[in-house]
């Protein structure tokens, strides 16, 4: 019994990140990003889950990248103001100078999608000025075939016709820091993660995995944790109350791993 | 007392101002030339970056010589991440190049630590910190031992004297260093400024750590 406590203190623990997407000003909740309906202000919600032991938040303006723009500095600025945790940002990031605006704003790390896809030697370049530690890949995949997931930017709009194994293991070869991935058949629907999705990718690659999309109740938990990711994110079962995050928390601790503050 | 942020190019000053305004920091200013440095009684030096960038950096604004300067003189310095890992005498990141050399050791992968289970680099996560008793600054810190920090690194500092080292992270079977320094040197490899209630704390605890010091 005590070697096993050792060794569970001694292992790392899953991150459970709030996800806030964002169009304009607003908090939006979007189910395969199809109508778009706003929620509130994304502040509130931040300093909600900052205050309920959130470990770390993501912001991502779904729609900057149609809009040939940038998620705003100004709102990573406000969002940053009273929350003394990390804090990622993305949007229609395209180049080093919008990843530095955000950075100054208060970003802790950047996250590129459309961009990357597109032109993926940007991501290289962003590690060499900001470090891996500041770059997520933010990959969107939707499946395909049976063991097969498509990567789409845009925010799942656009189809790239590209496989998201060899994606994972471009974007990890770019130097990449972490990935958050995305899946799109099962964001918004609060029916469960996308499992066959998360072990793909955590087993093709050596870096740190982000699951999201499809969290809605504690029982999705332990399949999700068991493939292997590093953190859970989580949007509409936070914004609208369907679990807190004490009780997430709790949850992956009774499933045997180690979360901050609780300890089994 | 005169706190300052020293700005390379190579932190994230905002959320660091704030949250050691939070703690209570008054009269916080932001040093972006070496020559004001003596205006000034604590700095801290944060970093978030490649150590190979930040050291030709360093040296070429003559901010580099400044610190060290600074720390001759008694003044007290915080380096928290690179900033913390700059205090050594050279780092491998890219390439070989020069710290400040004010604590002896040099910066080294993680890859290349004992790990029994080798776990993912960078190593992003919440670790508890574990401080040596023996240590000076488990005196005036002790009331955040064994509390969870935020760490997002690929590289450590271990100081080639062990004096230097003050609290670790253990992980899959090796002690990671987490805090580094003595008297006025004090390098922190997580983020308060990023760790939550307990990043806060540790910060005001530095606030009279210092006032006591200097």
């Amino acid at each position: 019994m005590e070697v096993t406590k050792l060794a569970l203190r001694e292992k790392q623990k899953i991150r459970l990140i709030g996800r806030l997407d964002i169009k304009g000003p607003r908090l939006i909740k979007g189910i395969h990003l199809e109508g778009l309906r706003p929620v509130g202000d994304p502040f509130d919600f931040a300093q909600m889950y900052y205050n309920e032991g959130i470990d770390e938040l993501i912001y991502i303006d779904v729609v900057a990248s149609l809009y040939e723009r940038s998620l705003k500095a100004d709102l990573v600025n406000t969002a940053t103001e009273h929350c003394f945790i990390p804090v990622v940002a993305g949007g229609g990031i395209r180049s080093i100078l919008d990843a530095q605006k955000l950075m100054k704003a208060g970003a802790d790390k950047v996250a590129l999608n459309t961009a990357a896809v597109r032109s993926p030697l940007l991501l290289a370049d962003l590690v060499k000025k900001l470090g891996s530690q500041s770059v997520v890949a933010s990959i969107e995949a939707k499946q395909s075939g049976e063991n097969d997931w498509e990567v789409y930017t845009e925010s799942g709009r656009e189809p790239s016709g590209i496989n998201v194994i060899d994606w994972a293991r471009k974007v990890e070869l770019m130097g990449v820091g972490e990935i958050l991935l995305t899946s799109i058949d099962k964001e918004g629907t609060g029916c469960g993660f996308d499992i066959g999705l998360a072990r793909s990718v955590v087993r093709a690659v050596s870096i740190p995995v982000i699951i999201s999309g499809g969290f809605g109740s504690l029982s999705h938990l332990q399949p999700v944790l068991e493939t292997g990711i590093s953190g859970i994110a989580v949007a509409d079962a936070l914004h609208f109350h369907k679990c807190s995050i004490s009780d997430i928390k709790a949850a992956i601790s009774a499933a045997g791993y180690l979360v901050r503050g609780h300890y089994t | 007392m005169k706190v300052g942020i020293v700005d390379f190019g190579f932190g994230n000053l905002k959320s660091l101002e704030r949250a050691l305004s939070s703690a209570g920091f008054k009269n916080l200013n932001i040093i972006d030339n070496g020559t004001e440095l003596h205006n000034f009684d604590l700095i801290f030096l944060p970093g978030v970056g490649v150590y190979s960038e930040a050291s030709e950096k360093l040296k070429h604004t003559g901010l580099g010589k400044a610190v060290k300067s600074f720390i001759r003189n008694g003044g007290g310095i915080v380096g928290i991440c690179l900033g913390m890992q700059l205090f050594s005498e050279c780092g491998n990141e890219i390439v070989k190049s020069d710290g400040l050399a004010l604590i002896e050791g040099e910066v080294k992968n993680m890859k290349n630590l004992p790990f029994r289970k080798k776990p993912l680099i960078p190593l992003v996560n919440w670790m508890p910190v574990k401080f040596k008793r023996k240590h000076e600054f488990y005196c005036d810190l002790n009331e955040i031992d064994g509390k969870e920090f935020y760490f997002i690194h690929s590289y450590y500092f271990r100081p080639t004297c062990e004096d230097y080292l003050a609290a670790t992270y253990r992980l899959n079977g090796v002690d990671v260093p987490a805090i580094v320094g003595r008297g006025n040197i004090i390098g922190l490899q997580f983020h308060p400024e990023k760790s939550g209630l307990v990043g806060l704390k540790l910060l005001s605890l530095l606030l009279n750590y210092f006032k006591g010091k200097l």
